[in-house]
């Protein structure tokens, strides 16, 4: 699986306005929200599951990283978007380096493992410190979306 | 004062349904980040940092993955009876559970 496989393109967001970890959830659940995905009525439980699997504990991954993400009933397939925060956003990760690079992801809820294989997706595709660094650089949604693997 | 020392163990990954994901990840780079100790895991040509969360994500290692632990220096012992604590436990509540 590619990061490209799930991330709707149309809800990239090369410039995140949200300063605080649970503004920046909001606003990626929106602009998918915006972009075509999740009826209305649907987006503030699945904001609200993103931001309670938060509380459970970080999703940051370090070096910037981070993968807020829920299963969800009312999500009818796998989908996502990338975001970049680039004055950085704290997400209480372990080397406690904020994060200007998001990934989110909403599954359907019983699918665990498409799920699992869409946060893999994305570890494995940032991996690559110089990647990051290019992403993290851009200024639109096109730039980010022509870095995705 | 822990005792120093060098310590390599092999471990089968447990914590069903998801093994080592993103919550124990964290949970072990908190915990060895803690220590005085360094603490590598090893899976095939596979080599992670104890304290780097993206690098154990990285190990992919599902329920059954046998990963070997080597830990060196101060309170090593502890430190790796701390993640294999992690790695083995006996499972977790579905972080994703339907809204009522």
């Amino acid at each position: 699986m590619r990061m490209s496989n799930f991330v709707v393109r149309d809800a990239i967001l090369p410039i995140l306005t949200a300063t605080t970890r649970d503004g920046a959830i909001t606003e990626l659940i929106a602009s998918l929200h915006a972009a075509g995905e999740f009826a209305e009525g649907d987006v503030p439980e699945i904001t609200a599951a993103v931001l309670r699997r938060e509380a459970m504990g970080t999703t940051g991954i370090g070096r910037g990283i981070a993968i807020p993400h829920t299963r969800h009933a009312a999500a009818g397939k796998l989908v996502g978007t990338v975001a970049i925060a680039p004055e950085g956003i704290s997400f209480d990760s372990v080397d406690d380096v904020p994060v200007r690079l998001l990934a989110v992801v909403v599954s359907p809820q019983d699918q665990p493992a498409l799920h699992l294989r869409a946060l893999e997706a994305i570890v494995h595709a940032t991996k690559d410190d110089d990647l990051v660094a290019r992403m993290i650089a851009c200024r639109t949604a096109e730039e980010l979306w022509s870095l995705l693997p | 004062m822990a005792a120093p020392g060098h310590i390599q163990r092999t471990v089968t990954v447990a914590n069903p349904p998801l093994g080592l994901h993103l919550r124990p990840a964290n949970a072990i780079a908190r915990l060895v980040r803690r220590t005085k100790c360094a603490v590598t895991f090893l899976y095939g040509d596979k080599v992670a940092d104890g304290r780097s969360p993206s690098d154990l994500l990285m190990l992919f290692a599902p329920p059954g993955t046998e990963l070997v632990l080597v830990a060196d220096g101060d309170g090593a012992a502890e430190a790796v009876e701390a993640v294999v604590a992690i790695l083995t436990a006996a499972g977790e509540p579905d972080e994703h559970p339907p809204s009522s």
